[in-house]
């Protein structure tokens, strides 16, 4: 039985691209539209963060292969190339094993492209949904209602059951 | 005559099963009952010609709260879901209601019926399409299949067969390559449209696979609707399975389902803080990440049975030109998508490639005037 977590799974953390050398920052996509920020569950951060790091890399590395093509007919150009191809091969393969690592737990990373960059990630979380609410946690509100009672439908001496709550400001009429 | 509001407030595919048991009361007893609903999904009781409005408040008029008992003891008596609602209301009412159809009972206006399909309207051209579902909701993930492996079925049938992936927002739907991706765009309503329409559905055990049978066919089309249900081992096939469908199961396989399905909910605990991520709720034998009963289905086994269909002559496949017209609208298909193309879809790529090339080498070393080599489709 696999009883892990999302959070729990053996993988390291991944490194936040941002405090290594040589970041680039144009070249970091945000999470959901924004840049990525602590949310209710602290487990879902290292995952938005794994996904992160993983499309920075495709698109350092996308980048770079652009780079080598602005000048084919170059000496040494194929192998260039080649090398380019090689290494974005290797980046969305790390992306996919992540996919695959977290889509038991129903994540979803899915990357908004603009010209060939993968600009923003849309995440979809099984714990949480789009409010960052636990999925399963009961939604509870609570509302002011003030209405007047008519004259005759009033009864006196009739209190409400239980204790008002602190910061009821709320006199109930019937309770004159 | 006696006036019944009966009420039900689960999920669509539960929904879709109480219109069953509705048509069954009416055919079985006519002219004995007038019937109201009260349920969480009034579109797919559009149209229905069994309902007539009721207040509750009016001296005489009856309220049932619907349920279905009977799952749990499907197990041992070999009965369908499409008996559960009909049971509960036998015992209510003292009645003998049998199923009079094996499918659920929508029913679209002559105008919806009349009116090109939503994807015709997308489209500007009538194209055959399946429904395609590789998600679900999160209360049973167990029910889901890997990404991957829908993905390569689509893949089988590319430039064949054009799917239309659907499913509702806030739920677990990962996106599919070169399919047309509907995903949280369709009301219920529009899934009952979009069904009608279908050639076929692609679905794990959920709402898509009840509407599937429950959704009529346009007059002129064959009486049923394919329909390939990757469903494993957590639910018996009798009490799930519909006739014309091909429902792809492990029960009797494996240890954890060997007299009907596991019934368990998740496959891993997802940590939303429902009781189903309790060990009671888990599926016991996961392997990479899918419980093993789905792992044993293969991409090729779902193949497969879309190609029982074919051999069967139920499906119309796209020719080159139709394939062609849907590629503006099929997901995937963009030049700033490609990088982010999954790696089996990028490996197709190439494999396509090296075909054309292959082939426009031969035809030109091997010039004849009525000869010419051509792709062999699988």
């Amino acid at each position: 039985m696999n009883s892990m977590t999302p959070g729990e799974t053996s993988t390291p953390k991944a490194a936040d691209p941002r405090q290594l050398p040589g970041f680039v920052a144009s070249l970091f996509p945000l999470a959901n539209g924004a840049p990525p920020s602590p949310s209710a569950d602290l487990r879902n951060d290292e995952v938005v963060m794994a996904f992160l790091a993983a499309y920075y890399e495709i698109n350092v590395r996308w980048t770079a292969l652009r780079a080598v093509r602005g000048r084919e007919g170059e000496l040494g150009f194929l192998q260039e190339e080649r090398a380019a191809l090689q290494a974005i091969e290797a980046a969305l393969r790390q992306r996919d094993e992540l996919e695959d690592r977290y889509a038991p737990y129903g994540i979803i990373a899915e990357p908004v492209m603009e010209d060939g960059l993968a600009r923003d990630i849309q995440f979809t979380f099984g714990s949480v949904n789009v409010a960052g609410r636990f999925r399963a946690e009961p939604v509870v509100s609570s509302a002011t209602l003030s209405f007047q009672i008519p004259e005759k439908d009033r009864r006196s001496g009739v209190k409400p059951p239980g204790p008002l709550p602190a910061n009821a400001v709320t006199i109930f009429p019937c309770a004159d | 005559m006696r006036r019944l509001i009966l009420s039900n407030y689960q999920a669509p595919g539960d929904i879709v099963m109480l219109t069953a048991a509705v048509r069954d009361l009416h055919r079985c007893y006519p002219g004995q009952f007038l019937t109201d609903v009260r349920s969480s999904c009034p579109e797919l009781w559009e149209n229905n010609p069994w309902l007539t409005l009721l207040d509750p408040s009016e001296p005489g008029v009856e309220s049932i709260h619907c349920k279905y008992p009977l799952i749990h003891r499907s197990q041992r008596s070999g009965v369908h879901f499409i008996h559960g609602f009909i049971e509960h209301l036998n015992e209510q009412l003292c009645l003998r209601i049998r199923p009079t159809a094996f499918q659920g009972d929508i029913h679209l206006s002559d105008a919806e019926q009349k009116a090109p399909s939503p994807i015709a309207k997308l489209m500007g051209a009538n194209l055959p399409y399946w429904l395609i579902v590789a998600g679900g909701k999160f209360d049973f993930t167990i029910k889901w299949w890997n990404f991957r492996r829908w993905q390569s079925v689509v893949d089988h049938f590319r430039g064949r067969l054009l799917f239309v992936q659907v499913g509702k927002g806030g739920d677990y739907h990962p996106p599919l390559q070169n399919v047309i991706d509907l995903r949280g765009q369709t009301s219920l309503r529009d899934v009952v449209k979009l069904t009608y329409h279908a050639q076929g559905v692609l679905c794990p055990v959920t709402f898509h696979m009840h509407m599937a049978a429950a959704v009529p066919c346009p007059s002129g089309a064959a009486g049923s609707r394919p329909c390939v249900v990757v469903a494993g081992g957590r639910e018996s096939p009798h009490w799930e399975a519909y006739p014309a469908h091909q429902f792809v199961h492990t029960v009797g396989a494996l240890p954890c389902c060997e007299n009907g399905g596991c019934w368990r909910a998740r496959t891993v605990p997802i940590g939303d803080r429902d009781s189903k991520d309790g060990p009671e709720h888990l599926c016991v034998d996961v392997v990479r990440g899918l419980p093993r009963c789905m792992e044993m289905i293969s991409p090729e086994q779902v193949v497969a049975r879309i190609e029982y269909y074919l051999a069967g002559g139920k499906l119309a496949l796209l020719n080159q030109e139709q394939w062609t017209a849907a590629s503006p609208f099929r997901s995937g298909c963009q030049p700033e998508d490609r990088m982010a193309a999954p790696a089996s879809r990028r490996r197709n790529e190439a494999g396509v490639r090296a075909e054309q090339i292959f082939l426009s080498a031969i035809n030109q070393q091997k010039p004849s005037k009525n000869r010419k080599v051509l792709p062999c489709l699988r």
